[in-house]
């Protein structure tokens, strides 16, 4: 190794402990153990309604060649393999929960690197470059522009992808409507050119782009008024000789995309109260009114749920935290939250529309400023 | 059946998967930390990236047959996670390169800390897949038949690579100097 070649070593090692150093290796320990925690469950249950089908599967099928043993006899014929199995797949974070059967090319034996969160649920399969394809199914709160962030309806995004074609930076081969879980969507197939940064839409903290080179889908799902729409996209490179399979393939996913009310909590939240309102909260809390005083009228609140914290505060009208109120260890599973103090809330409603219903009281006592934020928390009804 | 930590001291390999994963996550995980920043450098993606490697890592143990190959697979999946997160660039609006030389005065930097600074702002800039080579290269300390197993890539192809980011690294170099 020459000189140069160590340089470029000591480098890279620097930058490497550098990073290493400023985990904490604690709290992603506990990170993991949530998701460890969160596959056994998963698991467990899909062990369960396997055995189930299997046993119902196995009825069936004795009953049927009860039946049909004389036929049976007479037209003995070799079997036919049939479709590759697919599995099914419940989202843990997304904030439109859902469950959907996976297309098959993901489940092919070489296992796809997966991303979760809030905003977007995202399979990549990539076994080797020519070989990648990926799924997405993304809430999108607004497209980027040259400056900003604008928000978008499902027309709106719809009608940003197809500007994208009529400008000639991806071309759209078709465009149908069509429904996916009984609501209204719009099925785009297109070829990509280039890269396009940030073009399919933006979610929470992040946007996602247009990969070029590629035969893609996007199917912009209209989840109601007032409500961000979800894009399910996938895309394959042209390159890949099952590209035109893979994508049909999502016609599959899409007749069993089912989304299941209110999930991943995780994020930030607004609220708005009356005065009155918040004052009947608190005195439900067995708190004194005064509690209201200097909170604002009207009462703008905004929760920030992260990282096993849910920080409560006074928010100004632009949402931005003007004062906390008191930051809630939680944790959250699917629909509910338990509070440190064990407190539990069932969170119900839409995204645009929750509440967080307490389900069983407090264990230990909380201080006056936790039990104001959950009296305001339970009070209000919350969206994104 | 062992794996040697930093120090080199050997640590027990259990075979369920959870005292699997959770012993080597003690073990690897400030150090594939440092791989993943050096791939994607948001330290809150390198941090994702490690966390479904170990997660991938559960999910498919019965698969492994000792632990050498467990570290493999977890170093292969940080690298096979950065390219994935690079490639869907799920961070458009805030994936930024840090800024070299913006933490503490210039006047009180070594030279060798000025040029350490500078190759590593070199490295970041390079294509992905040069960087990508670089870090498998010297980093991880593979051969060339390896770096393309695991890139998918030929044998040329990683040459290339490597040719052409060691002479813009060279030039930049150069330029400082």
């Amino acid at each position: 190794m020459n000189e140069f070649e160590h340089a470029v070593l000591d480098t890279l090692r620097a930058d490497a402990q550098e990073a290493a150093m400023s985990t904490d290796t604690t709290r992603e320990a506990e990170i993991l153990h949530d998701r460890l925690d969160r596959i056994d469950h998963d698991s467990r249950v899909r062990r369960t309604v396997v055995g189930v089908v299997a046993v119902a599967v196995a009825a069936a099928v004795a009953v049927a060649a009860l039946a049909l043993w004389p036929n049976l006899n007479r037209n003995a014929a070799p079997a036919t393999p049939g479709p590759a199995p697919s599995a099914s797949y419940t989202s843990a974070f997304f904030v439109d929960p859902f469950t959907a059967t996976l297309p098959a090319w993901l489940d092919d034996g070489h296992t796809p690197q997966v991303y979760r969160s809030s905003s977007y649920q995202y399979w990549d399969h990539c076994a080797i470059d020519v070989d990648c394809g990926t799924l997405s199914v993304s809430w999108v709160s607004g497209v980027s522009t040259a400056s900003s962030v604008v928000s978008v309806d499902a027309r709106g995004l719809v009608d940003h992808l197809t500007a994208l074609g009529a400008a000639g930076r991806i071309r759209i081969t078709s465009s149908s409507p069509t429904t996916v879980d009984g609501r209204p969507a719009t099925d785009l197939r297109v070829q990509t050119i280039n890269d396009i940064p940030g073009a399919l839409g933006c979610g929470a903290v992040s946007c996602q782009d247009v990969n070029g080179g590629s035969l893609a889908r996007y199917v912009v799902i209209d989840m109601g008024a007032g409500a961000a729409p979800v894009l399910v996209w996938a895309d394959a490179p042209r390159a890949n000789v099952r590209a035109a399979d893979w994508m049909s393939q999502l016609d599959m996913f899409l007749r069993t995309l089912r989304f299941t009310g209110i999930g991943a909590i995780e994020g930030r939240w607004a609220a708005t109260l009356t005065v009155e309102q918040a004052r009947a909260a608190v005195s439900a809390a067995g708190l004194s009114q005064d509690q209201v005083a200097g909170l604002g009228d009207p009462v703008r609140l905004s929760a920030v749920f992260s990282s096993g914290f849910a920080l409560v505060s006074v928010a100004g009208p632009d949402g931005s935290v003007v004062s906390p109120l008191a930051n809630l260890s939680y944790r959250a599973t699917q629909g509910q939250v338990t509070l440190a103090d064990g407190e539990q809330l069932t969170v119900t409603g839409s995204p645009s529309s929750a509440r967080f219903v307490s389900t069983r009281p407090a264990r230990t006592a909380s201080s006056t400023r936790e039990h104001l934020a959950k009296a305001l928390l339970v009070a209000a009804t919350w969206a994104r | 059946m062992g794996t040697s930590d930093a120090d080199g001291s050997v640590v027990a390999f259990p075979r369920a998967a959870r005292g699997g994963v959770t012993a080597l996550f003690h073990v690897h995980h400030r150090r594939l930390v440092g791989l993943a920043a050096l791939l994607v450098d948001d330290h809150g993606s390198a941090e994702e990236i490690v966390q479904d490697a170990f997660e991938s890592l559960y999910r498919n143990w019965h698969g492994l047959r000792d632990p050498d190959g467990a570290v493999a697979y977890l170093d292969r999946s940080v690298v096979y996670g950065a390219r994935s997160w690079v490639r869907r660039r799920v961070t458009a609006r805030s994936y930024q390169l840090p800024e070299a030389g913006t933490s503490v005065s210039a006047e009180h930097e070594s030279l060798r800390n000025r040029q350490r600074e500078e190759l590593s702002a070199a490295i970041r800039e390079l294509p992905q897949r040069q960087r990508e080579v670089v870090v498998l290269r010297y980093y991880l300390d593979l051969s060339e038949e390896q770096i393309a197993s695991w890139l998918g890539v030929s044998t040329g192809s990683v040459k290339r690579h490597a040719f052409r980011a060691t002479a813009a690294l060279q030039r930049r170099m150069e330029a400082w100097a």
